[in-house]
């Protein structure tokens, strides 16, 4: 049974086998500090459609513990003379989340790149992020490398994320986990369902179908 | 200072493109950025030893960076150094950040045979002497792995009316990677140099080149310092 003292939010829960090290680096998830990025790229989408269902499941977890579910749209940075056509400036959300909490748009690979995407975080009391989305080495790492560089503490959800490149997802996923996790940790989203699960059971606000595990 | 005429220079034969996407080098117009050359990157007793990995990777680009930093000097690009770094008493470092490089076996802060790591005015903070500094030149001091964040790197790069910026540094896949990214997201034309560059793990270092060459030339192009200096006339 996992124990947490009176003034204290959330369970002394981690990921258990999050790589490099037990995430998150605090020893304690608190589901309402949590926030889903659904990170995404216009004009198309994961053929797969393995990650975008488990974004789903994973969207409806965070949010009914109490946690944040934002949509981040990225684009192609802006070129005056294109070296390649330009986006329309359309785009399509995937909308895997019924009610995401945000939706907001970058415009750049980088979600956090002049956008409102940390107000968004920093009004709710978000401390701790999961990373989601496509493409895994485009607009996901570069989001997660500017959140790691504010502060956040990241996990990227493997198993909720597709590469443009399939080759490039080793690399992608190692260069995360080097000098001890260098922009934060790796997990699946059975892992990290399973420690928000724990988590919430034993925090003072949690509404949990899910009784705790001792 | 250099003295030099208003030169420009051909495109080179870079991936996945010809670089410059505009047709033409103009050094008025074009920074050098060498990313974090420090001694606790690339130097025994600093930060990357301290975790064991092998500094002949990080330190593979070395040589052709003083090749191509003398030749940016010669025809007058905007060079900056970047360092990565902290305030002495760590009032910039994000624990997380603090706590992972303590499990990694290189707390940031700690003393180590370079003095403390990762430390704005220590020993492994410096620069490598093959590639120092000299006046006239820039130097960001950057608490994160980009080179933009919490720096004043695009205001000088704004005010210059730089445009274009080639890359150098360690380690390819961290702190060049996020900067390209950043920059490139700015809008700026960006080229990382091939054999200017290295990571922790070969693998990584190779797939990082590769990333950047995906979709197009997704963050840019990539080519051997040897294009870059031939169309320099180096």
């Amino acid at each position: 049974m996992t124990q947490h003292s009176a003034g204290t939010r959330g369970g002394f829960a981690v990921v258990a086998g999050s790589r490099p090290y037990p995430w998150p680096w605090d020893g304690r998830i608190d589901p309402t500090s949590l926030a889903l990025l659904v990170i995404q790229a216009p004009g198309s989408a994961p053929r797969a459609s393995g990650p975008i269902d488990t974004i789903g499941a994973l969207a409806d977890l965070v949010e009914r513990t109490g946690g944040t579910v934002i949509e981040v749209i990225t684009h192609p940075p802006f070129r005056r003379e294109s070296r390649r056509a330009s986006e329309s400036g359309e785009s399509s959300a995937l909308t895997v989340v019924a009610a995401a909490a945000a939706l907001v748009h970058s415009p750049g690979w980088n979600g956090f790149f002049d956008s409102t995407l940390d107000i968004e975080l920093r009004r709710r009391g978000v401390t701790h992020l999961l990373l989601s989305g496509y493409w895994l080495e485009i607009g996901v790492h570069s989001t997660m490398r500017a959140g790691n560089d504010m502060g956040y503490e990241c996990l990227l959800i493997e198993d909720a994320v597709a590469a443009a490149d399939p080759e490039l997802t080793p690399a992608s996923l190692s260069s995360v986990e080097m000098s001890g996790g260098i922009f934060g940790a790796i997990a699946t989203s059975a892992m990290v369902a399973d420690a928000i699960l724990i988590a919430s059971s034993s925090h003072p606000l949690a509404v949990s179908t899910e009784k705790s595990r001792s | 200072m250099s003295n030099h005429t208003v030169t420009t220079y051909p495109a080179i034969d870079a991936e996945p493109y010809s670089w410059p996407y505009d047709g033409t080098i103009d050094p008025a117009h074009t920074a050098l950025i060498n990313i974090d050359w420090q001694v606790d990157f690339c130097a025994p007793g600093g930060y990357v030893d301290a975790m064991g990995y092998d500094l002949n990777l990080t330190r593979a680009g070395l040589e052709p960076t003083a090749r191509v930093l003398a030749a940016a000097r010669e025809v007058g690009m905007m060079v900056i150094h970047t360092r990565e770094g902290h305030r002495p008493d760590l009032s910039d470092l994000p624990p997380n950040k603090k706590w992972r490089s303590a499990r990694a076996g290189a707390e940031i802060g700690s003393l180590g045979p370079c003095g403390r790591i990762l430390t704005r005015g220590e020993i492994g903070w410096e620069i490598v002497q093959e590639v120092a500094p000299i006046d006239g030149e820039y130097i960001i001091d950057k608490p994160g792995k980009g080179a933009f964040y919490a720096t004043d790197l695009d205001l000088l790069l704004r005010n210059h009316g730089i445009t274009h910026i080639i890359l150098t540094g360690i380690t390819t896949d961290v702190c060049v990677h996020t900067t390209m990214r950043d920059a490139n997201d700015r809008g700026y034309e960006c080229l990382l140099l091939t054999d200017c560059t290295g990571a922790t793990d070969y693998g990584n270092y190779q797939a990082a080149l590769k990333m950047v060459t995906m979709q197009g030339g997704v963050f840019g192009a990539i080519a051997p310092s040897e294009s870059l200096l031939s169309s320099l006339g180096k």
